[in-house]
């Protein structure tokens, strides 16, 4: 028992750490996205209709080595600043799966092939997500969270300085919280689903070619926190032990685009039937294309055999993705942790509010005098 | 009363300085790198069986590191490097020396496999040390379990 709960907190402690210093720039970057934003010319860009939105949204994320967490607040104020849920979702599922980092590092340990399969669904997936929530998900953004026209803005007349600080207050001080709050309870479930799956699942399900193994293996992928920079290597050595290799892409994929922390947080911030969409689709289309990559490679698949193209790819990744300083990710963490608790202590004030309103209905010539602010 | 004020922000700010200083001192101050963890260097002459041994050997005392949760992470990602590069020097002489006393290409392949995984390691830093994820460490234990079965042998195929 002991044990596990050491596991537990471990793991809990690893995910939070990797993503807390990208959530912290994303709510940074964010803030200033929902200020700027809205009156440039980049939110015309982004909202062209058809394929060319969708593609510069998909690219942008593809530049991006943001973690499927750190994404989230980013694709909040996105959504909120009146990109349209297509472009949004194209991003938030771009952003994680792909970098150019991870795109180095799977030519040098995965190999051509797996390379250029990772990177093909890397960019085409997201495409292809995207336009189906544009297509599907429109209807089911939450009413309450609805784009806020340009108007509410402040006024354009207001100088720089003042609408840096309303940017980085709304994003640390409004966005902060809300996604502090959902992102917390993600990572507790993801560090339960983590443990409680046996450790060689992955082992046991990546090995086999069959249905039920990519299955699994994209479902898994989609709960549990994934970095394609970092799982890259697990993956290379999981398939040098004699894994599928259309399994290691769709654990790649829907390990990286999604996991709880992320889904919780965009169900409750952007709609249920958008999450539900995307997810449905992401491991439906992952699944498919691990059917073709087993049809297209097996039987006689061998993993790349080039140890100085491998060591030149680690290289390059070191320099590329040089990984943060441990103070700021100590400090991101806390942040993090201290945005959770306000968000918690708000939900907590908000529903005791509720109640007390509940209570002074039963009484109704007290209600108007009770219930004013 | 303003003055007052101006100066407890004076002295809070001055406060809060000193304690960034103080942090960045303690970044300042670790310890130089210790190549092989203590273990000297290893000889670039010696014939490349040797060096693959002393490089899993390397190996195993970087994944123990890793799982102590007690390592220092700059002198780590020193190591990892140290590591990589060694191997990088045995791969590029693998080739010069004659064909019965190569070391084969999944050995090779095998120790670039344990490179990413270090790498990836090296990442985890939680303030100054290295705190890796479960799934990382089992994997890197597994790999370092394959290293030492597989034989570092001359004639390997190629």
């Amino acid at each position: 028992m002991e044990a596990v709960l050491m596991t537990y907190a471990l793991t809990l402690w690893a995910i939070t750490v990797e993503s807390a210093p990208w959530v912290v720039v994303s709510l940074v970057v964010g803030g200033l996205v929902h200020e700027f934003l809205p009156r440039s010319g980049v939110q015309r860009l982004v909202n062209r209709h058809g394929m060319a939105g969708m593609a510069g949204a998909v690219a942008l994320g593809a530049l991006l080595p943001i973690c499927s967490c750190g994404v989230v607040p980013l694709a909040i104020s996105l959504y909120r600043s009146g990109v349209r849920i297509g472009p949004v979702m194209a991003f938030t599922a771009a952003t994680p799966i792909i970098n150019p980092a991870a795109v180095v590092l799977a030519l040098g340990l995965l190999g051509p092939e797996l390379a250029i399969a990772y990177i093909t669904l890397g960019l085409t997936l997201p495409f292809l997500l995207g336009m189906a929530a544009e297509r599907w998900g429109q209807a089911s953004a939450l009413k309450q969270d609805a784009p806020i026209p340009t108007e509410a803005f402040g006024p354009a007349t207001e100088g720089l300085g003042q609408r840096l600080i309303r940017g980085l207050r709304w994003g640390g001080l409004e966005l902060g919280p809300m996604v502090g709050f959902y992102l917390a309870i993600g990572i507790l479930l993801a560090a339960a689903v983590m443990v409680a799956v046996p450790e060689a699942w992955l082992e046991q399900y990546l090995g086999g070619d069959a249905l039920v193994s990519l299955l699994v293996v994209g479902v898994l992928g989609a709960a549990i926190y994934v970095c394609a920079v970092a799982h890259i290597p697990l993956v290379a050595t999981l398939l040098a032990a004699g894994a599928a290799p259309g399994a290691a892409v769709v654990f790649l994929l829907t390990g990286t685009a999604t996991n709880l922390p992320e889904l919780l947080a965009l169900y409750k911030t952007i709609g249920r039937r958008v999450v539900v969409l995307y997810v449905g689709m992401l491991v439906t289309l992952s699944f498919l294309a691990g059917l073709a990559i087993n049809a297209w490679l097996l039987p006689g698949f061998e993993p790349v055999f080039d140890p100085l193209g491998g060591l030149d790819a680690l290289d390059r990744t070191a320099q590329i993705h040089p990984g943060g300083s441990g103070w700021l990710t100590l400090i991101s963490a806390l942040a993090m942790l201290l945005l959770a608790l306000v968000g918690l202590w708000q939900r907590l004030r908000l529903r005791f509010a509720r109640r007390d309103t509940k209570v002074d209905t039963g009484c109704p010539c007290c209600q108007q005098d009770k219930t004013a602010p | 009363m303003a003055n007052g004020a101006g100066l407890r922000r004076r002295r809070v700010g001055l406060i809060f300085a000193g304690l960034l200083a103080f942090g960045a001192l303690g970044q300042v101050r670790e310890p130089a790198l210790a190549i092989g963890l203590g273990d000297a260097p290893i000889d670039a002459t010696l014939p490349p069986i040797e060096r693959a041994k002393a490089l899993v050997a390397l190996a195993a005392n970087l994944v123990e590191q890793a799982g102590s949760g007690q390592t220092q992470a700059s002198a780590f990602r020193i190591d990892v490097a140290y590591y990589r590069e060694t191997l990088r020097d045995l791969v590029k002489d693998n080739d010069q020396v004659a064909e019965g006393e190569r070391l084969s290409q999944p050995l090779l392949m095998d120790m670039v496999r344990m490179t990413a995984l270090l790498q990836s390691a090296a990442q985890c830093q939680t303030g100054r040390y290295i705190v890796c994820p479960p799934d990382l460490m089992t994997q890197l234990r597994r790999q370092q379990g394959l290293l030492e079965q597989s034989p570092v042998s001359p004639g390997g195929a190629e």
